[in-house]
Order: C-alpha cells, then structure tokens, then sequence
C-alpha cells in the first residue's frame, strides 16, 4: 500500500477549492444534448451481429430437445447457438449454478435457452421467437412459502443467536407475534443490459458493457470462451443506470455476446429488449419475516426471534451476502439485547434475485420497523417515541448483535433534531384534528431513522486501485476501478485528484473503466465508489503531487514544507510558478508524472463462521419525515410532504450527494408503494414493462420535499472527510410507508377490529389494492 | 397508456399477424393499382434538425426511433422500452396547427411509425444545442443537476423543449406587431415565462427517471424560460414545412428488398391519403390494410409482438378528419338528453390533446381524469376515436363517452351511419365495423343541467392503466335523480354501461342518507370482473361501487340544501386548522374547477376533502 502518512480526520490535506462545491457531473453537457456514449451508441463496426435470446416458456422442466429450423430459414439470420456450441464452460455465476445455456433443465420462465445470431437486432428478436423448444414439464416452486415447505434452498439457512432470546421473551411484560411481507423490486435501469463483444487477433475479446464489475465480466467472459483472463479485455464508459442490477448480471449479457462473437467472429452485441430484461434479470428479494418479539412498558424491545425468507430465484447468485445484509440491518438503528434470526434462501423457479441498492439491508430494516409499529399500536404509543426509546446509547447499549459497536453514533442528536424543524409533534396534532372531522382522506405522518454498515461484507472486496497521468501540458487523465452508472463518482473523483493536485477541476479528465487499466477491481457497489476508488485516486495524485514538490525544492533550493499548489500554481517562497512550467521542467528532469494509488479500508474483519466482528468502517446515518394522505375509497395513496435530515459527512460534492438522497428516497418509497411485481400461476412474471410496473413518476414527488446534510465529517478517518451516500438514503422511503399505516389505523380507528388489535395490517408494497384491504383487515 | 390507438379492423375475422413477409406484398405492390386508390409512389420527406431527409423504400411499421438510431446518426434518442412508457425517445415534431401556426409536440419516437412524419420535423437532443452553447433547456438542466446516469435525460429535455416552444410560439404571437411594446414589459415578468409546477409535471408526465427522485428535473422545467428566448423565428417552420409539404396520397411501398435492408421487417405500403374519398378508395382496394392513427397501441404490436401488420393506412393526413365541430344536435344525443343538446363532433385524426382540451370547459370535473390519461406524448400522438375504436376493455375514453351518450360515425365509401357508443361493442375487441367501413368521428354531447364525473383508480397516478374506471352523468330534477348514465372501464370485456345500477338510482333523493346502498350493492355485482395484475376482481368490484359513492357525495356537495352549508363550513374550518400548521402543502382555496390543479392530494378528490358525514 503506498498510502502516505495519513491527515488528521478533521482537517483536510489540502486546500479544497472543488471538494465541497456543487460541480455539475462530469457529463452532464453530453447527458443533456444527447451526446454521451452509452454502449448502444458507440458507432459499430462494420458486419456488426446482433444476438437476441430465446426465452423459455415453461417455469421448470427438462429440455428434450430445440428445433431451430424454421428461425434459421428467417431474414438475416445467421446462427443459432444452443447449449451444446459453447465454446467454454457452461457455468457461471457466484456460486458456479447457472448455466450459460441451459443443456438438461429449465429453472424459470425466460431463462435463455437459446440466442439468435442476426443481421439485425429485430431480425434476431422476430426468429427468435420462431425457435420452438421441448420442454417436459416439472412441478415448479414459485413462491417462498412453497420453497419453505419444501426445503428448497440455494444455500444452507443461516442462524444468528445474540443472548438468550428465550428468558428475555419469557421475562418481557409484553410479547406479540407478528409478521411483515415486503415485496421485490426491478433495478428499471433505463438503459437496458447490453454488451458488445469485439472479437481481436490471437484468441482475444474485448468488449464494452454496461456493468458495474468489468471484473466480473472479464472472468465470466474468459471462463465462458475458455481463454485466460489477459485475454478479455472490458470498458465501461458509463451505465444508464446500474442500481445492483448490474453488478453480476451484466455478466451473462456478456458472455452470451462474447460467445455469439466468438463462434461467428463478427462483432456481436447484445441489446435486451425491455421486456426481455425484466423476464430474465434478477430484482431485489422480495422477504417475509415472522416474529416473536418481547418489550416493556416503554416499547423498548428486550427480545426478538424472528424468521426471515427470501426469494432467490433458481441460482445463488449474490443471494448469500444478501441475505446476510439483511441479518445485519435488522437492527436498523436500535439496540436489541437479544435476537435469534433465522434466516433462509430460498429456491424458487423464478429470476434469479440479485443486488439492488441497499443488498438486503432494507429487506432487514423493513422487519424492525414493522416491529417498531406494532408495538407503538399496541401500547398506544408514539411510534417515533418508541423508536427513539430503542436507539443505540451508550454501553452496554451500543453493540450489534453481530458484535461490532456503535462508536459513531449521531441519531440520538440527529432524530430530535429533524422532529424539531419538521414540527413533527404540531403536525401529528393537527392531522389527528383533520382525522377527527374527515371521512374519506385520511392523512398519517411519520419518522423513521436509519443507519446503514459501509464496507462490503466481504472484507477483500475492500480494495481498490487508481491511476493519475500528469501530461506536460498539464492536463490529466484519472482512471479507477469504480464505473459511473449515475451517482456521481467519476465526478467527486475529479475534483478529489484536482484538489489533491492543486489544479482547477477543468484539468481533470476520467477515462473508462477499464480491465486493462486498473485490474481486479470490485463491484462499484455497497456505496464504496467514493471510498475507495476516491482515496486510491487521492493516493495516486500524492504519490505525484509530492514528487513534484520534491523536484521543485531541489530545483529551486527551498525547503519541501514551503511549496505548495494550488489553483495551478505552485507556491514558493518569493515566486509563484504556473504548474504546467512546473510539469514540463520536472518531464525534462525526468520526474515520472503518473502514478498508481492503491487503498485498502483499515480496521474491519469479519468471521463468516461466527458470525461477529466489525465488517463495517463506519456507519451512515440519516431520517425522513414523511405525511400522507390516503383515499379511503380506493386505498390510493399521496406522499405529501417528505423532510430528510441525512449523513454524509463532509460532503464533496452537495448538489450529487442530494440527488443521491431523494433519488434513493423516491426510489424507496416507490418500492414500498406503487412498485409491485406479479406472477402468473405459470410462473410468468406479468408486470414485465413499464406498462405494468410503476416506477414514480415527476407528480408522485411531494412538492415540499427538504432535505438537509448533517453537519459533522466523517468521525472515521475517510476520503475528504465524506462518508458514502449511494444505498442509505433508500431506506428513507420507509417514513412514507409507515405514515401510510399512521392512515390506515386512523381510517380503522372506529372499527371493532380495530379494537380488537390497534396494530395495522400491511405489508409491502402498500398500492391501492393493499390499503383498502388493510383498512377493514384484521390483524394476523 | 397503451389503448389509444385507432386499430380497427375493417375486419375483424381475418387477422393479418401470419401474411406471407415478402412475396405477397410485393406482388401487390407491383401490381398496377386504381388510380383513385393509390397516387404516386414517392419518398416520405421530413426535417431532421436542420436537415432535410427524403426516405423511401422502408418497411410501413419501420419507427422513428428505429430509423433515427439505426439510420439517420441520431444516438440521442434512447431507446428505453419501446412500448411508448418511459420516454427516453421523446422527441420534438413540429407541424402546422389548424391556424397554419408552427406547433411543437413532444412525441415517443419507439412507436411513431416513420411515414407519420411525412411534411413535419423532427428534433432530437442533439439538434437543439449550438456548437459554442447549449440551449437554455439543456443549461437549466445542467445548472439544476438535473441528470446523473443521463439515458433518460435526453428525452426529458425534448418534453420540455417542447413547452419551451410553445411557450416561445405564444410569446411571439403575444408580442404581435412592432409597437405593442410596453412599458413595464420586462421580459423576465412576461407570464410566459413562468412555468407553474402543474404544468411543468403535465409537460414531464411522459418521462421516468430512476436516478434524481425528479426534484431538480422539476426545477429546471420551471427555470428554463427564465434567460431570453433563444431559437429561431417561428416562421422560419413554415418556410421549411413548406419545403416538404406532403403531396399526393400514397406515401411509400416497400417490395422485396426490405428483407435485406431491413432484416426482420415485413413489406408492405404505408398509405397517407388525403381525403376521405381516397381513404375510401384504399380502403376498397385493400380491405385487409391496418387503419392506423396515433399507433399507440398498434406501434406496440410491431415492437413488442412483432406481428407483421401488412398494409398500414394512416389517418392523419386525411383532412376532412382534422377538425372539431360544435353541432346543434343529433338524433342520438337527443334520444338520451332531450331535444337541442348540443354535440362536439370530433374527427378521427383528433389527437387526445386537442380533443380534451376542447372537452374539458365541458366537463370541469373531468380534469384529473383527462391528467391521468396516459401521458402528454401519448396524448399527443393517440386521437380519442382511436381509443374509442380499438375497444380496450381497460381504455379510458370509453367509460366517459359511454356515460354522455356519445355516438360514432361510421363511413364506408360515401355513406355513413351513426352508432350509439353503446351498440358499437360487440365484445372483447370486436365492434360493429363492416368491411371497408371506418370510425370518422365521435359525436360527444353536451347535455346542459347534468353534472358528469370520470373516477380513475391505477397504481400511480399518471401514466398508467385504469384498474377501473367509472363515469356518471346525473341530471337531478328537484333534488331526484331524473336521469342517469354509468361507464365502467375494467370491469367486462368490453367498456360497458351500468344499466341495472342506473336502475336503481332513478328516481332517488340526493340528500336522502342512505339513499345509495342499493345502488352499491348492484353495482358490485353488475359485473364479474378479471383478476389480474393491476387489481383482483374483488377489489375492482368494491372499488366500482366506491366510486359511484364519490360521484354521490360529489352531488350532495353540490346541492345547495342545508345538509351541505354544515358540510362545507366544517371543512373550511380543517382546511383553515391545515394550513395554519403548515402541514397541507396546497390546500385548494376552493373546489378544483375547471383548471389544471391536479398534483396535489386535495386535487386527488377535490370535492370529497370538503365532505364530512
């Protein structure tokens, strides 16, 4: 590691004149006039082939056999490519369980089966659908309960055992039983999963994905076409959006074109078809939990034993960690002093689910906060008193049930503080007013808190290299691992390397991600982008900064701890050079200008086999507040106004952090409300299109719609003093849901059920359909 | 979104999904033709930025986006799901209005079929910048962080270009001649310029962005106008529509060829005619071509199921199909509303826009209604008759016009006949058409004295498909309901009256409590619904009948009485508690009217906020 001594944590190393302002995205000139590259625009070569997949109809069962003839006799087609024309192996993914193309057996509706080589993308697409496969049905597992009953797993339960559950529950003055549902969500990425595979001389491929892990990719892709991993090489410019969707899923588009470019050698790109994209990707896990929790007089819990399920899919894919991640956030932001968790991954002939923005953290979250709400009904409480009188505190009451502890906790500061500017207390008033004299639309306010882990659990995945090139003009290049889908990361990353450098932001410019550049780079994932990526950048660009330094005192005979740059100009004493001078005299002295940086993040560990340790740097925090309205005729739902108080330390880029944060928060509250997936009996996934899928729309965002950074940097020793902003602002949108169930206890309030049992029955996501019948449903 | 095209068969018997790809399309096209059916084959022109394109040769069902990406070097329209939903194609067409006024529509370019673009122009993202500046749409969005992975961004900015441009179009028309300059007229107060949040989200409702959470998207819609106009002289249009006006009736043919220039494609002509008498005369030559106006629906049937649609005639260009009329009355609004109730007859190649901009001043209550249809791309592109014809069970026109009695007129070589909506629908997409026989407008009536409502319930509010619909027309006489009418969408095959429910409510008092729960009851059971992904049958059924209950209360609010004075004052004093804690972001002053305030809860159900029990 060539990490130089490290700055204090609260004083920046350098002056920062763009870290900490609101630059636009390096791109955001292209985004706007239609000029940025995506894959689908780069100009394709000449005799470009294009690949569409042949879906399976049939949700499980043995393949006996494809016929192909009638395809192969359509306009421009070229090749028909079945299971037994691979060129390497025919197993990919995480856990080596999915096949390339399926050769015996098919595990879901849409699985490919089959890939249709054409002269054009709807050539292929037509003739693909003239590919007529025999399949022998099989009894097919579609739901998590079935997969339960049957013990069909994609990988062995997991068990979490802090304290002695059993004497907490037996000695608590209350115990309920409860359960919550949360259902799964499509990535809806707006640019499609693509790649395109450039076949080179001597056995080689390069191609251009849309992913977030060119790693990945590369070794899918050299496993698949069974050369070594020099041999693929992969870019990635930008993605139309990523959100975990294509974190190993871009994998197989890719390997289905290199295999295509391989076995026809022609350029080959693979462009799904949106429906197709929702037929054979993976979503986020849709989760059932189910609950035995015991708590005092107060609402503070004493003890939990809870079940968690969560749909799979046919294949492990990321499934393990996960599930994990869900373990580890069912704490949410509250102490709990003893919980058994078991949790089970469950096999079910349906896409395989895969990452999405918060990894299971939300699924975890969603289970805590339903118990925060049921015990707030039960005993008739506040739920935000509830929540707070559960907060992490001090010793004993800062440590996770995975054992690592709390150390930088700011929510006992942070929720009053938002309760406070949103007038939380007068608008709980006066929405019971309203509740009090309104009979149709009910309104519910609520606040909830979050604190997510940043790292990836995996702790070798806690590494990342950079590379900054200095051009004697002055110019430079940085390239990094990460890859840019949206959120901003080659932009901070630019100003991180400027200011380092003590140059104007203009000179910076990023590069594609690039196998070939950086190698074995991780995911851009577990919103480390900036972590790691940023730091291994700001290495990099001291690495040079210093040698510059160094040449100039020796040039100029004036001590290293006199010059400085900045605003590209380097500072001695008596004289002030411009830094291009300062660039070409120390090329001509032979200073090397480029360098590598290299990061890894200190302090954390963690023991898969125990289950404990510190898989976390540090923690980001954050609440929302949200008010709604319910129509009690239609069970339709209006978000009216959201205010979010949120963590990202020091920031450096405000304007990109807050877009991370309602982008996140808008995107939760959309999978808890109007985003819902839906399976035919057959196993067909009916909601396969925007069309049938509502993701929010401009008109579902509140017009008064605040949000607020937290003050303090970073307590842990981080790039620029920022903390990490991709996934924990999604969990925001659970303020929404949980004023949603304010409502509906406020339209249920007359009704005997209601007397019967305050707590409300609804589960995720709330659309219409849900909330109507929460209002007259009785509680489980 | 999807249901508002004009598909209908002229008959309905003979699918054309299994055609022969080449061979017999091109037989026919090499066969001479009667001279009245087809003109002179000649290429489809249209402006592309600022440059001229002529296209022949191509596939019927070939789209915009297709062409623009695959063709005409245009990467910056996306292709995000081709199904008219996402808007990452949006781009900007420009044509002459029914006052020959240059118009700036946006449009989903995925399911416009090409030869819809014959004498238009077209801009794409790219095409509005200036090589040293961006366009003040573009910066503002830049300035705003609008985007951040930018695959959307590109058809956003195109939705708002095009309410930049009208709102330029009408700024230039307001500034008229050269001495209508004001003192005081200070650009940045020009009412123009100020983009209100509703009309900026009805601009966006087309466009989904999975990144920001649309804040700073919003924002920069409502700041774009702010810097002086930039673009060219609206006239500069004219001159350049002129240059590729639209001559003669047959647009283009495709033979064998396209198979190998457009691999996947199917042959076939794209038929544009121009009058009635040639749709006729084509229509007689070729009963089995495609009628196609908006091809919001039948654009998804290319791109999506691929079916080989064959000949495709299109509408829009036909002229006698353009107009709206205000009509003294006819035989069948007066068979349903009495003698004198004036009718709206509104042509086939109408475009949801026009037509319920016109209707709206008629039907105050319906606005939300009308916000929620689908998109304003969609509503640009799609024509109400088109969504009346294609008979979608799940369509949003229907229920309404079935509940104001509205008639279609159908015409076959000359001769026409009118047809109550109610008759047209035979069931589940089959309809009375005859060979050869087309839907050449709707007639709408405009009853005076009866108080109409359209109910929409979807998953989200905008861009989606009824779960169910429901539309009600009463006429009270003396507080007693002496007349009624009742749509539902998404309750049957077909979109269907609610005639024992109707029964019921005739004759009922208005302020009696109770009064309804018959009528409910009924309505619940009227129909057995689907369940499906949008709605489970009981949930429709329940909700159908809640809606009614709306459209009651609706009235009782509305009727003067005593009951509703407490009514009303209990209200205002909540509405009044509300907005003096800060808590309500928009609390409506007053009822909705007949404006566009739709974005706000109290707009949800604006009646019903002032209604206590």
């Amino acid at each position: 590691m060539n990490a130089p001594d490290r700055p204090g944590v609260l004083a920046l190393p350098v002056d920062a004149r763009s870290c900490g302002t609101s630059p636009a995205h390096e791109a955001a000139h292209l985004h706007v006039s239609g000029r940025a590259l995506y894959v689908d625009d780069v100009a394709e070569p000449q005799g470009t082939l294009f690949v569409a997949p042949v879906l399976s109809k049939v949700a499980h069962g043995r393949l006996r056999g494809i016929a192909t003839a009638a395809a192969q006799a359509l306009p421009g087609v070229v090749r028909i490519i079945v299971a037994a024309d691979l060129p390497g192996t025919n197993l990919l993914g995480s856990a080596q369980d999915e096949p390339v193309l399926p050769a015996e057996t098919v595990d879901y509706v849409g699985q490919p089966i089959a890939l249709v080589v054409a002269r054009s993308a709807k050539a292929a697409r037509v003739a693909a659908r003239a590919v007529v496969a025999d399949i022998g049905p099989l009894v097919p597992i579609l739901s998590i309960d079935a997969a339960l009953e049957a013990e069909a797993y994609v990988l062995p339960p997991v068990h979490l055992v802090e304290g002695d559950v059993p004497s907490a529950l037996a000695a608590s003055a209350h115990v309920l039983k409860g359960e919550f549902a949360v259902g799964g969500q499509e990535q809806f990425y707006l640019e499609g999963q693509i790649a395109l595979a450039l076949p080179g001389e001597d056995r080689t491929m390069k191609v251009l994905s849309s992913t977030q892990h060119p790693g990945e990719v590369q070794h899918w892709v050299a496993h698949a076409l069974h050369v070594p991993t020099h041999s693929v090489q992969v870019e990635c410019r930008r993605m139309g959006g990523g959100f975990g969707g294509k974190e190993t899923q871009a994998g197989q588009i890719a390997v289905w074109a290199a295999v295509a470019a391989w076995l026809t050698q022609a350029p080959c790109k693979m462009r799904l078809d949106r429906d197709d994209d929702f037929l054979i990707t993976g979503k986020r896990h849709d989760f059932i939990g189910r609950w035995t929790v015991g708590f005092d007089d107060d609402g503070k819990v004493l003890g939990i034993d809870m079940l968690q399920a969560a749909r799979c899919g046919f294949s492990a894919d990321l499934s393990g960690p996960i599930a994990d991640r869900a373990i580890f956030h069912t704490d949410n932001a509250y102490f709990l002093p003893a919980i058994a968790i078991h949790s089970y991954r469950c096999k079910t002939h349906t896409q395989s689910n895969t990452a999405f923005r918060g990894f299971g953290g939300p699924q975890g979250v969603a289970m805590i906060e339903a118990i925060m709400d049921d015990i707030a009904r039960h005993l008739n409480l506040d739920p935000l008193a509830v929540r707070t009188v559960n907060l992490y505190g001090d010793a004993p009451r800062n440590r996770t049930h995975y054992g690592m502890e709390v150390e930088d906790n700011i929510l006992p500061d942070l929720l009053p503080r938002l309760a406070v500017d949103c007038q939380y207390t007068e608008r709980r008033a006066a929405i019971a007013a309203w509740n009090a004299t309104q009979p149709v639309i009910k309104r519910g306010i609520a606040i909830t808190p979050v604190k997510f882990g940043i790292s990836f659990t995996a702790t070798m995945f806690n590494q990342a290299g950079a590379l900054v090139n200095v051009y004697t003009d002055g110019s430079v290049t940085v390239n990094h691992g990460g890859t840019e889908m949206g959120q901003g990361l080659h932009t901070k990353v630019c100003q991180i390397v400027a200011d380092t450098l003590g140059i104007s932001l203009d000179k910076v410019r990023i590069t594609a991600t690039d196998t070939g550049r950086v190698p074995n780079a991780s995911a851009t994932a577990a919103s480390s982008g900036t972590d790691l990526n940023g730091r291994a950048a700001e290495f990099a660009a001291i690495e040079i900064r210093e040698r510059l330094r160094r040449y100039v005192a020796q040039a100029h005979g004036v001590s290293l701890e006199d010059i400085s740059i900045r605003a590209n100009e380097v500072h001695l004493p008596g004289k002030t050079l411009p830094f291009v001078q300062v660039v070409q005299q120390a090329y001509a002295a032979r200073v090397s200008l480029w360098s590598d940086g290299y990061y890894a993040t200190p302090k954390i560990h963690y023991d898969r086999v125990t289950m404990r340790g510190r898989p976390f740097y540090y923690f980001a925090y954050g609440a929302a507040a949200c008010e709604v309205a319910i129509d009690t005729l239609t069970g339709e739902t209006r978000l009216l106004r959201a205010d979010i108080l949120h963590d990202v330390g020091r920031s450096i880029n405000p304007a990109i952090d807050i877009g991370q944060i309602e982008g996140g928060f808008v995107q939760g509250v959309g999978w808890l409300t109007s985003e819902e997936l839906v399976w035919k009996a057959d196993g067909l996934l009916a909601t396969h299109a925007p069309s049938t899928y509502k993701i929010p729309t401009a008109a579902d965002v509140p017009e008064q719609f605040s949000v607020t950074l937290w003050h303090e940097a970073n307590r842990e020793d981080n790039v620029f003093g920022s903390k990490a902003v991709g996934e924990p602002p999604f969990m925001l949108g659970f303020a929404a849901f949980f004023a949603i169930r304010e409502a509906v206890a406020a339209a249920r309030v007359d009704s005997a059920d209601a007397a019967a049992d305050a707590r409300v029955s609804l589960s995720a996501p709330a659309t219409p359909e849900a909330v109507l019948r929460a209002i007259s449903a009785v509680h489980a | 979104m999807t249901a508002a095209s004009s598909d209908s068969s002229v008959n309905a018997a003979s699918p054309s999904m299994s055609s022969p790809p080449a061979s017999t399309s091109s037989s026919q096209h090499s066969a001479p033709s009667s001279a009245s059916a087809s003109g002179s084959e000649r290429p489809i022109r249209f402006w592309l930025g600022d440059r001229q394109v002529s296209v022949d040769h191509a596939p019927p069902t070939l789209t915009l986006l297709e062409w623009m990406r695959e063709r005409g070097g245009c990467a910056s329209v996306k292709e995000g799901c081709a199904e008219g939903d996402c808007g990452a194609c949006t781009v900007a067409v420009t044509d002459l209005d029914a006052n020959g006024e240059p118009q700036v529509r946006a449009v989903n370019a995925c399911i416009q079929f090409l030869g819809t673009l014959d004498g238009k122009a077209v801009q794409s993202a790219q095409d509005i910048a200036t090589a040293d500046a961006l366009h003040p749409v573009q910066q503002a969005m830049v300035d705003c962080h609008g985007s951040q992975c930018g695959f959307c961004t590109p058809g956003f900015v195109m939705s708002m270009f095009a309410l930049y441009e009208t709102r330029r179009a009408a700024a230039g028309r307001g500034l008229g001649g050269n001495d209508s300059r004001q003192p005081g007229s200070d650009s940045s107060h020009e009412p123009g310029r100020d983009i209100s949040r509703d009309d900026a989200l009805r601009a966006l409702s087309g466009n989904l962005c999975r990144c920001t959470g649309y804040r700073p998207i919003v924002d920069a819609t409502r700041a774009m106008c702010a810097a002086p106009w930039q673009g060219p002289d609206m006239d500069l249009w004219k001159t350049r529509l002129a240059q590729v006006a639209a001559d003669g009736d047959a647009i283009f043919a495709s033979g064998a060829d396209v198979a190998a220039q457009w691999p996947g494609h199917t042959a076939g002509r794209f038929y544009a005619p121009r009058s009635v008498s040639s749709l006729s005369a084509v229509l007689a030559e070729r009963p089995q071509a495609r009628i196609v106006a908006g091809s919001t629906d039948v654009g998804l049937w290319v791109t999506k199921q691929h079916r080989a649609v064959g000949d495709v005639v299109w509408l829009g260009a036909v002229q006698e199909l353009q107009g709206m009329q205000s009509q003294p009355g006819d035989a069948v609004a007066a068979q349903v509303w009495g003698d004198g109730t004036p009718v709206l007859e509104i042509g086939a190649a109408v475009s949801l826009s026009d037509a319920l901009d016109a209707l709206l001043p008629h039907l105050p209550n319906c606005a939300l209604y009308f916000d929620r249809f689908a998109s304003t791309p969609i509503r640009n592109a799609g024509t109400l008759v088109g969504n009346l014809a294609n008979g979608s069970p799940i369509g949003d026109c229907p229920p309404l016009m079935l509940t104001l009695g509205a008639s279609l007129v159908l015409h076959r070589d000359g001769v026409e006949r009118v047809v109550p909506l109610d008759d047209f629908y035979l069931g589940y997409q089959k309809n009375c058409l005859q060979a050869g026989e087309f839907v050449r407008a709707v007639r709408v009536p405009l009853p005076a004295g009866v108080v109409v409502h359209a109910w929409k319930v979807s998953k989200r509010l905008e861009q989606d498909i009824s779960a169910v619909a429901v539309a009600t027309a009463f006429r009270l006489t003396k507080g007693k309901v002496a007349a009624v009418r009742i749509g539902v969408g998404g309750m049957a095959a077909v979109p269907s009256r609610a005639p024992k429910t109707e029964a019921e409510l005739l004759g009922l008092e208005v302020s009696e409590e109770g009064a309804l729960a018959t009528a409910l009851q009924t309505l619940r059971n009227e129909f057995a619904p689907l369940d499906d992904l949008r709605a489970s049958a009981a949930y429709r059924r329940q909700v159908a009948a809640n809606l009614l209950q709306r459209s009651w209360l609706a009235l009782q609010s509305a009727t003067p009485p005593d009951a509703a004075g407490a009514v009303s004052s209990a209200a205002t004093a909540a509405t009044a508690a509300t907005a003096a804690s800060g808590a309500a972001p928009s609390t409506p002053s007053g009822r909705a009217s007949s404006t566009h305030s739709v974005h706000s809860l109290a707009d949800l159900s604006p009646i019903l906020m002032e209604i206590t029990p």
